[in-house]
């Protein structure tokens, strides 16, 4: 008897100690959730007239975002860039996001190492963008969108303090970053753009905050 | 009637051009540099709807790949048993885990991963070595080829060029697209040269993926191109070109409209036309010897697929 109520209790215990730990994380979620809204800002849909405003275009046969990204995981063969962005040069160590208030960031994207050639997709994204998120365009000769890649802002951290209800945003001077697009030898430029902080006449248009000019033969 | 990578075949009667002489009814000069055959139609592509054809294994790395995966695959990292999991037990010490009750399940769950991994290593082995015969079958076949022959007899290079014949090029659209199974709009991802399936001309397979259906509907696929173009190499003193007269061949990144048909006695498959939609939403017939490319040449994309919409819906499936 004592030994299967020992069992048993072997048995439940860590499953108790998971859920609560489970449920105390979504309980101090809410508590954070309010900060963590007002701190990011709202979230909108990338949509193409926002590609379009920065002097972009969908091809006709894939006029939306979306139709980019099914391309994109269907694809068979994607590349892969390792890249550096030096936003802030002079500057080291981390940056309080709210002393960064105005300061521009620096177009200094330099490409580490590129992969051409690789077996699978490029990898889809969602299509939410928000003033952390980096948007990664790539574009032939002519402007034509040729892949997308949706991801955090490298350099952009956060750290709370869930009891006080605090956030505090942080960015890094240097990051390094990996992204991966299609295989597509008619890409000649990438052009990587964020969301403004505060919407412009209505809208939130993107802002270009850097671009690097890729060798379709190397 | 010769199958050489155009769809509907070519014309019996050949061209002979300028002061080149042509020889035998395959296309091949067995005496001079180049030849020129007459094809029947506007039609200059194959397509392939299905599995890849043997001779895509000769694109770069898709050998090396399939012999690569299952090393990567096999995944010894982490498991109990193999010394890097945390708590494993290793080194004449097994006996321990069996002490344990929750691990006596995960070493029996770890025994069928690590024999099922052996099982599909072995089944990927097995299909390596199939695609290694299917590799050496199709490096034999080009070696033996008459093509080679006849680029050996040229003098080590050998220039095929080929011109349509105009009177059965289609006319327009809705000819060109009811001799067709099926409009797709495709983007070319890889390619890579090789010998015709008649053994006498050189063709090069492009892979692509399918972004519009416009017929059938059925997006999102990988298919197999080949046009009678392209160069085989024998060896590093002995090649072969084939071009067609009037015909820009597609790069790997370009965006087609193709029209493919099914294959009708010896042929492959077919695509029946190919018109380039390049990056300023324009379109650039790739074939420029017929009515067609100055019709349409330089019209809006969407005008085209709007037009070329409407007529599948007019014309209705097979």
């Amino acid at each position: 008897m004592s030994t299967s109520t020992k069992t048993m209790t072997s048995e439940f215990r860590p499953a108790c100690g998971r859920s609560s730990v489970v449920a105390s994380f979504f309980v101090l979620l809410s508590f954070a959730m309010p900060v963590v809204v007002r701190a990011v800002g709202p979230s909108i849909r990338l949509k193409p007239e926002h590609l379009q405003e920065a002097g972009l275009h969908l091809p006709a046969y894939m006029p939306t975002v979306r139709d980019i990204t099914n391309f994109q995981v269907y694809l068979p063969r994607h590349q892969e860039f390792d890249m550096e962005w030096d936003a802030l040069p002079g500057r080291t160590g981390m940056q309080r996001m709210q002393d960064l208030e105005g300061v521009p960031l620096a177009p200094n994207f330099t490409v580490l190492a590129r992969r051409r050639g690789l077996t699978g997709s490029a990898s889809g994204f969602s299509d939410n963008v928000n003033e952390s998120t980096l948007i990664i365009v790539a574009v032939t000769v002519h402007n034509e969108i040729r892949g997308l890649a949706l991801q955090q802002d490298p350099r952009e951290g956060f750290a709370e303090d869930v009891m006080k209800q605090q956030r505090v945003d942080y960015a890094w001077p240097k990051a390094n970053f990996y992204f991966r697009l299609p295989d597509d030898p008619q890409i000649r430029t990438i052009i990587f753009f964020k969301r403004g902080r505060t919407a412009v006449d209505g809208g939130w248009p993107l802002q270009e905050v850097g671009r690097t000019e890729v060798d379709p033969k190397h | 009637m010769e199958d050489d990578g155009c769809a509907l075949g070519f014309d019996s009667g050949t061209d002979t051009v300028n002061e080149y002489d042509y020889s035998g009814p395959d296309g091949l000069a067995s005496t001079a540099e180049t030849a020129v055959q007459a094809c029947a139609c506007s039609t200059i592509y194959f397509g392939r709807l299905g599995p890849p054809p043997a001779n895509a294994n000769r694109a770069p790395g898709a050998l090396l790949a399939s012999l690569r995966w299952p090393v990567e695959k096999t995944p010894t990292h982490g498991l109990p048993g193999t010394g890097r999991h945390k708590g494993s037990i290793s080194g004449g010490k097994m006996s321990r885990a069996s002490e344990r009750p929750e691990w006596r399940s995960r070493m029996i769950a770890n025994r069928v991963v690590a024999a099922a991994v052996v099982a599909i290593g072995m089944g990927a082995g097995w299909r390596s070595a199939s695609g290694q015969n299917v590799f050496q079958q199709e490096q034999d076949r080009i070696q033996n080829s008459a093509l080679h022959q006849a680029a050996v007899a040229a003098g080590g290079i050998l220039k095929l060029a080929k011109k349509p014949n105009p009177a059965n090029l289609y006319p327009d659209l809705a000819s060109l697209m009811k001799a067709s199974d099926e409009v797709l709009v495709v983007h070319m991802v890889s390619n890579a040269g090789t010998l015709a399936p008649s053994g006498s001309g050189a063709i090069t397979v492009h892979q692509a993926l399918v972004i519009q259906s416009i017929k059938l509907g059925i997006p999102n696929q990988t298919i197999w191109i080949s046009v009678p173009v392209g160069t085989v190499i024998f060896d590093h003193n002995t090649r072969a070109t084939a071009s067609y007269q009037g015909f820009m061949p597609p790069s790997d990144g370009d965006r087609h409209v193709v029209f493919v048909r099914h294959p009708r006695g010896q042929e492959q498959n077919g695509v029946q036309g190919a018109f380039l939609l390049n990056d300023q939403d324009q379109v650039e017939p790739a074939f420029r010897e017929d009515a067609l490319w100055r019709t349409y040449w330089h019209v809006s994309t969407e005008n085209f697929l709007n037009t070329l919409t409407a007529l599948a819906a007019a014309q209705g499936p097979h």
